[in-house]
């Protein structure tokens, strides 16, 4: 009985095979060697053909082991609250770091955007939890950000300023 | 001799104690918090050290430095997450075995690896290290193309997967290494017209989203319940004869491997424990162990990574070249305060050279006492709820990156392999492959052209020159011992 | 509770927003951002900190000067920014000829022209060494042993470096056949020649001034014989008539009005009359010598000119 191929088994090669010649192209633009036998072109070209070649192995093997009939690997999915969590994780990040680059707020203000947002999405509903949450973002996020200006002397970013 | 005996009595002061015992501990804390690394810790301070004597400033960020190396193994053993790139293989056992309830082994396993490693590498530094430092003289650009050929040799077995995926995670690493300037002509390659690609994708960003970051993302995406911890005593960390003697083989022969790569300039102690950790899967009786909890490849990888931190300071002090990018900033060190750092070091200031050779020792002491007796503490880290160290691990990991690279673009581009590093683990892509592959790669393109350079065109020396000759051998004989080795062993039968 | 860590937060906030700087009504008003395109700890990391911390503990200036690490791209990712920032002074860069090199290699599409110069504070002639082992003793020798053996001398460099280009000067205009390999940095060169894989190199004085350094040197590439060096004959006393030096220039971004300039030129000729600062230099081996103004800007033109001669001649 054929078992189907994966997903993982095309994709991985795919992207492989993919890139190898993306590298080929982007290696056809480059000069050629100036002072030395091998200029900057020849390790991209290398590259390209033994991504190539091994993509390519890779596609081979995974269709025979999908003839011969070999059981796909177990891999755990991910459950719907598992989803859900990553992306409104995602979400607070990036809104998180536009807050950061913006220039209209400073670092701690962000910092605990990022910080209270992620354990929010992340806490299991306890309210001490909860709590200590936000404590320790503040801590963490105003003791960095002093850490770093004071002592340091590093800029930080967005405004440049803590608020 | 006695020079050495002098340096240590010098350090036996308060001051001296102190900044050593401070520096171990904050190299530590930030070797455990993943996004902060030593690298970062002692740039930063580099500054601050201008106004201190020149003896206290060095031990203080050597410390550092020691500290940091081993601090990586805690976030690797509890949260799968490497605090430093030096405990990326640690995370392969570490975190296996935590979860099946044995933390407090996996831990003092590492602790006792890394002081093992720290002392062995610490004795050939003491007393080879003029002698080794010359013969990595010897060293030219074939010399080092073979030795990383044999580093991915090795990587085909580093962790689970077929082989033929491991090479293809090397080959996307060394890909995703080429991007930007090339180092000898400052070309830019592999760009597409994306501006903020102009600088290539650095180091920083790049290891932590594919490993942080995307371990951030499956503990997101993974709803069950954190790891069980059983309380364990201080009696139970301590490591029994009979562990001695079976780990014997590998405490040496890692500390050897871990040794020898940190004499090598610009590789590194995640590469010591990726070598490390491949030869000894390679070479164990039971392969299939490593990477379900297994305490050979925690040995490996934690032996090899603090003995690398020595190994790195043999050629700075013998001959003032540095063996990684840390020790770089050491020699910055050195130079600010009109210490002029190659072979006359030695003769010219024997209290500069003999102190940071005596400060490495008991940097790596203190570091084994403190872990060791808060070990119980820091193990109750996995208690934290998941609310808690993920948006800590998470902010740490974007500050780590902004104070390193000063680009807010480089944030982004951490995510962005933070999803490539999550992806890449789903299709069975090893991501030590990977990094070993991103690391080394740079550095083989550099030798391989300069080695041409220099011999007119020509590879023929690769198979002439007999220390090149010498790896090409060992390479073939390491990647192929799976199979000889059995066959070695039917024939003896 | 919820009242006491709001409380605690508020207060904290409030600490850290009255620290912050005051406000002045002339420049400068707030820290100056000097940007050092290299990592911590390098030659010119150093020599730039020393000028900074000089100028900031004496207070030349009203506001404090911060220094900056952006290496990359071969100093192209810290020029590159500053030339981009605003034009008010309070972003300068800290430079020297490799804004030259990286322009005419390539690796930079502009270079010291994008720039508005502050001033010159220190340079340091370079040297031209080899191992004991070579058996080299003086640019004659190089020039026989190769007009012999075409291609026998090897040069570890850092091709498209000031150091290849100033190797480069010193090769053209003694005929003398020298092959340049691509090794790295100064640490790796060093190395590369100890190994015996390479036989010559350029370098700075005073990594080879001291006796157990491992090299000799074989010309100094002055006007006169360095004081660290008093017995190597420089490239003009061998008949090779070549200057070649790295000159620390610090720059602002085009546009920068002239107060603006003049007053960071003055704080800077300051430092370098500093006691502390000479002797400082001295030590390391460092001439100081405070160039700005017009007098800069032909200094900095004659040398882009020395340089473009250069890398017509270089194969393409």
């Amino acid at each position: 009985m054929q078992h189907p191929l994966q997903l993982h088994s095309i994709l991985v090669p795919a992207v492989a095979i993919g890139l190898s010649i993306a590298i080929f192209l982007g290696a056809n633009s480059l000069p050629s060697a100036r002072f030395e036998p091998m200029g900057p072109a020849g390790f991209p070209y290398i590259a390209s053909a033994i991504l190539f070649l091994l993509g390519v192995l890779d596609l081979a093997m995974s269709i025979r082991a999908a003839q011969k009939g070999q059981p796909p690997k177990d891999r755990p999915t991910p459950s719907t609250r598992g989803r859900v969590r990553a992306f409104a994780g995602a979400v607070v990040t990036i809104v998180a770091l536009f807050l950061m680059e913006a220039r209209f707020i400073g670092f701690v203000p962000a910092s605990l955007v990022l910080l209270v947002g992620l354990g929010g999405v992340l806490s299991e509903n306890a309210k001490r939890e909860k709590l200590w949450l936000v404590v320790i973002s503040c801590a963490v996020s105003i003791g960095t950000a002093l850490l770093l200006t004071k002592i340091l002397s590093v800029v930080l970013p967005g405004n440049g300023g803590f608020f | 001799m006695t020079d050495l005996l002098d340096a240590f009595g010098r350090l036996i002061g308060f001051w001296p104690l102190f900044y050593i015992g401070l520096g171990t501990i904050l190299g530590i804390t930030v070797g455990a918090i993943p996004g902060l690394g030593a690298a970062m810790l002692i740039a930063l301070l580099l500054p601050l050290t201008y106004y201190m004597d020149s003896v206290l400033a060095l031990i203080f960020l050597v410390s550092i430095y020691v500290g940091s190396v081993s601090g990586g193994l805690i976030s690797a053993t509890l949260l799968k997450m490497p605090g430093t790139p030096s405990a990326i293989m640690t995370t392969m056992d570490g975190f296996p075995m935590a979860k099946q309830g044995k933390a407090g082994r996996a831990l003092s396993l590492g602790i006792f690896s890394s002081f093992i490693g720290g002392l062995i590498s610490w004795v050939l530094l003491a007393v080879l290290s003029p002698p080794l430092a010359t013969f990595a003289l010897k060293f030219g650009p074939y010399e080092y193309f073979m030795l990383v050929m044999l580093a991915f040799l090795l990587i085909a077995a580093v962790s689970k997967g077929t082989v033929l995926r491991g090479l293809i995670a090397a080959a996307l690493g060394v890909s995703v290494a080429m991007v930007g300037p090339d180092l000898s002509s400052g070309t830019l390659r592999l760009t597409f017209g994306v501006e903020p690609f102009n600088s290539g994708f650095r180091l920083l960003p790049t290891l932590l989203g594919v490993f942080v970051i995307s371990q951030v993302i499956f503990d997101m995406l993974d709803t069950s319940a954190p790891i069980q911890q059983a309380k364990f005593r201080l009696s139970e960390m301590f490591l029994s004869a009979k562990d001695y003697t079976r780990h014997s083989v590998n405490f040496l022969r890692s500390s050897l491997i871990g040794t020898w790569i940190g004499i090598l300039p610009g590789v590194g102690s995640a590469v010591a424990a990726i070598v490390s950790y491949s030869v000894a899967r390679n070479t164990s009786s039971h392969p299939e162990k490593f990477g379900t909890g297994a305490e050979e490849g925690i040995v490996a990888s934690e032996a090899a990574n603090n003995a690398s931190v020595n190994g790195a300071l043999i050629p700075l002090i013998a001959l003032g070249i540095p063996g990684s990018v840390v020790d770089a900033i050491l020699i910055g060190a050195l130079m600010i305060h009109n210490l002029q750092p190659g072979p006359g070091l030695f003769t010219n200031q024997p209290e500069i050279a003999y102190g940071i050779v005596a400060a490495a020792l008991i940097a790596n002491v203190v570091m084994f006492a403190f872990m060791l007796f808060f070990s119980g503490h820091i193990a109750k880290l996995c208690m934290i709820p998941k609310s808690m160290i993920l948006p800590v691990v998470m902010f740490f990991c974007i500050v780590g990156v902004y104070t390193a690279t000063g680009r807010m673009f480089d944030i982004r581009i951490m995510l962005a392999f933070g999803l490539a590093g999550y992806l890449m683990r789903l299709g069975g892509l090893p991501i030590g492959a990977f990094v070993l592959g991103y690391i080394l790669a740079p550095f083989a393109e550099e030798q391989l052209r300069s080695g041409l350079m220099l011999y007119d065109g020509s590879l023929l020396p690769m198979f002439t020159r007999p220390i090149a000759l010498l790896f090409l051998v060992a390479s073939i004989l390491i990647a192929f011992w799976p199979v000889v080795g059995p066959m070695i062993k039917r024939v003896r039968r | 509770m919820n009242k006491a860590i709001f409380t605690g937060c508020a207060f904290a906030a409030a600490i850290a927003t009255v620290s912050a700087q005051p406000v002045f009504a002339e420049f400068p008003e707030k820290p100056i951002e000097v940007v050092v395109p290299f990592a911590p700890g390098g030659a010119g990391d150093i020599f730039a900190r020393v000028f900074v911390n000089t100028i900031n503990e004496n207070n030349y200036l009203s506001q404090p000067m911060v220094v900056v690490n952006k290496p990359g791209g071969g100093t192209t990712i810290g020029s590159g920014e500053v030339k981009n920032a605003t034009a008010d002074g309070y972003t300068i860069l800290q430079l020297h000829q490799t804004l030259i090199t990286s322009h005419l290699m390539g690796t930079s599409k502009y270079g010291p022209e994008a720039f508005e110069p502050i001033a010159e504070t220190h340079h340091v002639c370079l040297a031209y060494a080899t191992t004991p082992e070579t058996g080299i003793s003086s640019l004659a020798d190089i020039k026989a042993q190769t007009s012999a053996e075409p291609g026998s001398i090897k040069e570890a460099t850092l091709i498209g470096s000031l150091v290849h280009f100033s190797s480069e000067m010193m090769n053209q205009a003694g005929d003398l056949g020298i092959k340049p390999v691509n090794v790295g940095g100064g640490a790796k060169r060093s190395a590369s020649l100890l190994g015996g894989h390479t036989d010559t190199m350029i370098t700075m004085p005073f990594a080879i001034a001291k006796p157990d350094s491992g090299f000799q040197g074989v010309a100094f590439l002055g006007a006169e014989r360095h004081p660290s060096l008093p017995d190597v004959p420089t490239a003009k006393e061998q008949g090779i008539d070549v200057e070649a030096c790295v000159n620390y220039w610090w720059f602002a971004p085009a546009g920068t009005p002239d107060e603006v300039v003049d007053k960071l030129a003055e704080a800077f000729a300051k430092a370098a009359a500093d006691e502390a600062v000479m002797s400082d230099m001295a030590k390391r081996g460092i001439t100081i010598e405070v160039y700005s103004g017009e007098e800069l800007k032909a200094r900095i033109a004659d040398i882009v000119a020395d340089y473009e001669a250069v890398a017509a001649s270089m194969p393409n």
